[in-house]
């Protein structure tokens, strides 16, 4: 079945005018690609569709389904900050926000230096915005806020860019400094995803703020119980003004609901329960565009998909057998047929419309080297392995192509699917042997992809442990040259390639859905919406 | 409950007819009248029947591996060389539909018998000697039937793990007592019967009086209960599958080609609606025939 999707084309010029677009307020509270498998990699990345010569219309419910259920309002406290960051972006604002390009661009900070050793980062904090309760959004509120997500046993989500951070200071009312321990190119990246939450409100509630938060953003919390939908009612003092001078937001309310599957989100969508949509399968996009009630669109970045070896345990503690499992695997094929044409091979698993894109060095797909390592390997006479996935439909249809490919040169593979947490307590007691998880496809800066190398991080699932990477990650990390540290990123490749630990299968590219009437919303990876400047057309 | 073959208790069973070769011929020379009769249970024979010849012939119908990726063929529609289409992986479905007939046959004809082997001499037990230790079987059984078939089901092949042969063992202990309960319910009623106590009273033991009078004249309705059951464990394979409990991919079972073919019902409808369709005419078919078997084996239908 070939596949014309003509959306796709439609998207590139959507993004090329949005990046041309003079925005205000871009930020990117955990725009993240996490994926179900939890790795750390951010996507910042949007798309969106913006009105010509419209007249915006006021009020009116904004409904929007995500995939998954809201897990706390608290940011310090999110469980699947894939799900929640929509409900963030809602209600809180970020000091920056990062553009298209890797760049950054003003939001409740109007201005910042650096230091020339890379070392002080110097914010100016806009002068008279206040939180939902009222109370002043000051430098002193900005500093509370970061030294409470890079605390010591944090379980904020993004600390890993906070961590070079030594102090944080706010010298006056509207400075905050931030000293640094070493020069950090993602540190920027964390300033914005760090939402800030009202100080009073976070000490007034204590543990109830993640049933009901403070913050500033366009909306403000108005009810949520868990496991159920998030009210949210505009915020009537706003700092962020429209083009007729009047206060942003457009809409009076927004409701965030999930819907777990990609279909029924779809049907839900096309029966007029919701007006946003994120995540639909690359298998509706066809369909969903070519209904006209609907808008399909393009987001940046994707879902990257992974195999994952376990070098701690036998059999695959053996090097020539992990190359020889790579070199098996037809990448392309597989990436092809789960995403209809539409994915592309990532070997490090960043997007491809991301500045840190590499397509090389990739690993070879041959099978008759994969017979010779797999003689190499010591076993002439072939092996048989266990492929451990977890039960989602993709994971699924991974592992029967993987299994063809590695039983057509010798090693015999048997499928296990498992619930999600089986699989990963069988992969975080290392007794894993083979596995598909998802990982990549998303990136606001590669140094953020940096816990699947990390030994101690949760979501690098396989315990690769290379000395090598994490010097050279730790050296690319204090550069800022985007060149020298895509060439540093190249030498990782190799090195990951030749250890073939984990094996990126490819990235396919991420959609959501609107309804056709909806304007000015500002989409990032896996549709992360802003509605701050969003209306409905009539 | 009260069916039987028996016509005539007292003096018959006296005689045992279900021992003698000539009463067999008899008996097989009256199913095979009845069968032709209902019209229900011709229907389910040829159902079942045409499964199982596809089943023991699926190596020769369908050559092709069922299991093997065929990425350049992928979803299809249905046309001549595929005439079901083919899935997500290219493959024929057809030929997976053809190959998951073993994997559904198999899966009931084992669970039925685990929930058979289980069932019958628990209600034996307990309705025999009607000891404590019956009362607690079957308390226990009450407390198995307390749970939905199919939770059930989920919940232990769950603790089980996934796979096949673990789905096959929780579909059989969830059916345990329905035949626990249908065999206790026969043996006391048979223990009361005339014959039964002539039997008895002449000094038979209890194994005889099991064996040869009680037994093969309770064997009736656990006969229509082994049918409908079947229907009930491809039924509950499928859903295990479905939930991803059942039989691993790249195997071919019904539930598993119905999980993995929902998410495309928008743009190839054909991965669902056939499989789909297999799942509703089998378990049609052997409730067809569980029907039937009923109908001519209960002589308080028989005539109507």
């Amino acid at each position: 079945m070939t596949r014309d999707i003509a959306a796709r084309a439609t998207g590139t010029t959507l993004v090329g005018k949005l990046a041309e677009r003079a925005t205000t307020r871009r930020k990117l509270l955990g725009g993240a690609a996490l994926g179900a498998a939890g790795l750390l990699l951010l996507d910042p990345r949007a798309g969106g569709v913006f009105a010509q010569d419209e007249t915006p219309v006021r009020g009116g419910l904004a409904r929007m389904a995500g995939f998954g259920a809201l897990t706390s309002l608290d940011p310090y406290a999110s469980l699947n900050s894939d799900c929640d960051r929509i409900s963030y972006a809602a209600i809180y604002d970020t000091l920056i926000a990062m553009e298209l390009d890797g760049s950054f661009s003003p939001q409740l900070s109007t201005e910042w230096t650096v230091s020339d050793d890379g070392l002080t980062y110097t914010f100016t904090i806009r002068e008279g915005v206040s939180f939902h309760d009222g109370t002043p959004l000051d430098a002193a509120a900005v500093v509370f806020n970061f030294d409470r997500y890079r605390a010591e046993g944090t379980t904020y989500p993004y600390a890993t860019p906070l961590r070079p951070i030594t102090t944080v200071e706010a010298p006056d009312a509207t400075t905050v400094v931030f000293t640094l321990a070493n020069p950090s190119a993602p540190f920027l990246a964390g300033v914005s995803f760090a939402p800030i939450v009202s100080p009073t409100a976070v000490e007034q509630l204590g543990d109830d703020f993640q049933l009901q938060s403070v913050g500033s953003g366009p909306f403000r919390f108005t009810e949520w119980t868990p496991g159920s939908k998030a009210t949210f009612d505009r915020n009537e003092s706003y700092w962020l003004a429209a083009p007729d001078g009047q206060p942003l937001p457009y809409y009076d309310q927004l409701i965030i609901d999930a819907v777990p599957d990609d279909s029924v989100r779809l049907l839900n969508l096309r029966s007029g329960e919701f007006e946003y949509v994120e995540r639909l399968s690359i298998r509706d996009v066809t369909t969903a565009s070519a209904d006209t009630s609907i808008k399909v669109h393009p987001t940046v970045g994707g879902t990257g998909y992974c195999l994952a070896m376990n070098p701690n345990q036998a059999p695959f503690d053996n090097k020539v057998l992990r190359q020889a499992v790579q070199a098996a695997v037809d990448r392309q094929s597989i990436i092809d047929n789960i995403s209809f044409g539409e994915g592309y091979l990532s070997p490090l698993g960043f997007a491809r419309d991301t500045w840190f894109y590499l397509e090389e060095p990739s690993p070879v797909y041959d099978p008759e080297l994969a017979k010779q390592l797999l003689t190499e390997a010591g076993y002439p006479d072939g092996i048989d392995v266990s492929f451990s996935i977890i039960n989602r439909p993709v994971d699924n249809q991974i592992a029967q192509i993987v299994a063809d490919n590695l039983t057509e040169v010798g090693i015999r593979t048997t499928i296990d699917v498992l619930e999600r947490t089986t699989w990963v307590e069988l992969w975080n007691s290392r007794q894993g042997q083979i596995g598909s998880l998802i990982a990549g496809g998303g990136g606001t800066d590669p140094g953020l992809a940096a816990s699947m190398y990390d030994p101690s991080a949760a979501s690098n699932f396989a315990g690769y442990d290379s000395a090598p990477i994490q010097e050279l990650i730790a050296e690319q990390d204090q550069i800022s040259d985007q060149a020298e540290r895509l060439r540093i990123w190249g030498e990782i490749g190799e090195i990951r390639i030749d250890d073939a630990v984990y094996v990126q299968i490819g990235i396919v590219p991420g959609y959501g859905a609107s309804i056709a009437n909806a304007r000015d919303f500002a989409v990032h990876a896996h549709f992360l919406l802003e509605f701050d400047e969003a209306w409905t057309a009539e | 409950m009260a069916s039987s073959t028996h016509e005539l208790p007292s003096v018959a069973g006296v005689r045992d007819p279900a021992g003698t070769p000539h009463a067999f011929r008899v008996r097989l020379r009256r199913l095979n009248r009845d069968l032709r009769r209902s019209k229900q249970a011709i229907m389910g024979l040829t159902i079942v029947g045409i499964l199982v010849v596809l089943a023991a012939a699926a190596p020769i119908l369908a050559p092709a591996d069922p299991g093997k990726p065929n990425l350049s063929e992928s979803l299809q529609s249905p046309s001549l060389s595929h005439p079901f289409g083919t899935d997500e992986l290219g493959r024929d479905i057809l030929g997976r539909i053809i190959h998951g007939a073993r994997v559904s046959l198999i899966v009931a004809g084992i669970a039925v018998g685990i929930s058979l082997l289980g069932g019958v001499p628990i209600g034996v037990i307990s309705g025999y000697w009607q000891g404590a230790i019956g009362s607690v079987l079957m308390r226990l059984m009450d407390a198995i039937q307390a749970f939905p078939g199919v939770l059930l089901a989920i919940a232990i092949a769950s603790t089980l793990g996934p796979g096949i042969t673990n789905a096959m063992i929780a579909i059989g202990i969830v059916g345990i007592p329905t035949f626990a309960r249908l065999s206790r319910g026969e043996v006391l009623r048979l223990r009361s019967v005339e014959f039964v106590n002539a039997a008895i009273s002449t000094g038979a033991g209890s194994t005889r009086v099991l064996s040869r009078h009680i037994l093969p004249n309770g064997v009736a309705p656990v006969i229509v209960a082994i049918a409908t059951s079947c229907a009930g464990a491809i039924l509950t394979e499928a859903s295990l599958s479905f939930v991803g409990l059942g039989a691993a991919p790249p195997n071919p079972s019904w539930g598993s080609m119905l999980q993995s073919g929902y998410p495309f019902m928008q743009i190839a409808p054909w991965l669902s609606i056939f499989p789909g369709l297999a799942i509703a005419v089998t378990t049609l078919g052997f409730i067809f025939l569980g029907d039937g078997l009923r109908d001519i084996l209960d002589p308080r239908l028989r005539g109507r």
